[in-house]
């Protein structure tokens, strides 16, 4: 733990102040239950080796080595990298793992599967 | 008959669902809460992450805990979800910061000081996916390992992640404390 989580956890300790309307835990589950549908029409049917995702992960591959070639042109250039500069950096790689790789229901589908 | 049995048969799977959902909605409710700030959103957000898992159960085959599956699917519907509320909403910087303790203040679901509003005004600065970083290592305490896998990120990512969002928030407080 570094001083600045020492400091935050020393100031604001780690619970949180958020309420939940009274009974609320109790009743989810029944309504919950009441929203589902029936899975047998929701079958969702994930091809083993969708083309898509192929593509998606090759293009987002792609854009790492571009990001990651800039970054390191950039850092040869200036002998010292400024936080912000390493933050957009950061951002950046996010940015496009989420929204280059794969859509969310991907995702949970490749999740679920493996 | 194991939990995963019994969800993966379709006699039984909206039983054995209802077990998941009673075991592990708290759970996610309060993952979902820290990113959306709101009771009404985060309660929107866990119904259709909780939709979405039962949606994706046929293909479930148990290799991922269900816990870090649905975790993953909470993170990710709440990021979804603070895109689109963001995309509707202006930002004027300070003035959002204004905007949220007043909000705070008179949301009867909320119940912190001063110092916990100036928390939540600093943990709102933050881009979204640093957002998500802060609340599951700094409130549930999340290895990064298990992050990398939620989030879809390197672990030395993450890692860099968690120490700017600290810097900025060390930063906020000390400046408005």
């Amino acid at each position: 733990m570094d001083k600045q989580e020492q400091y935050l956890k020393a100031r604001f300790g780690r619970k949180d102040a958020f309420r939940v309307p009274d009974g609320y835990f109790d009743s989810l589950a029944s309504h919950i239950a009441d929203r589902l549908p029936e899975q047998t029409q929701q079958m969702t049917v994930v091809p083993r080796h969708n083309p898509r995702r192929w593509i998606a992960a090759a293009a987002a591959v792609a854009c790492l080595i571009a990001l990651s070639t800039v970054a390191w042109l950039g850092h040869a250039e200036q002998d010292s990298q400024t936080a912000t500069a390493q933050e957009t950096s950061i951002g950046a790689e996010e940015q496009l793992i989420d929204y280059a790789v794969l859509d969310n229901n991907d995702i949970y589908a490749y999740m679920a599967e493996y | 008959m194991s939990l995963l049995s019994r969800l993966q048969d379709p006699k039984t799977s909206r039983a054995a669902f209802a077990e998941v959902v009673s075991q592990y909605s708290e759970q996610l409710y309060w993952q979902i809460r820290r990113m959306v700030t709101w009771h009404d959103d985060a309660d929107d957000v866990l119904q259709n992450v909780l939709i979405k898992a039962w949606t994706h159960l046929p293909d479930f085959r148990g290799q991922a805990q269900i816990g870090t599956w649905l975790y993953t699917i909470a993170m990710r519907e709440s990021l979804d979800y603070l895109r689109s509320r963001a995309a509707r909403e202006s930002h004027t910087g300070e003035g959002d910061a204004q905007e949220l303790a007043s909000r705070l203040t008179a949301d009867r679901y909320f119940d912190g000081d001063k110092a916990q509003i100036l928390l939540q005004e600093a943990i709102a600065t933050l881009p979204d996916v640093q957002r998500a970083v802060f609340t599951m290592r700094y409130y549930d305490e999340l290895k990064y390992k298990d992050m990398s896998t939620i989030l879809g990120t390197s672990e030395g990512a993450l890692k860099a992640s968690y120490h700017i969002a600290m810097n900025k928030i060390t930063e906020y407080v000390r400046r408005h404390d």
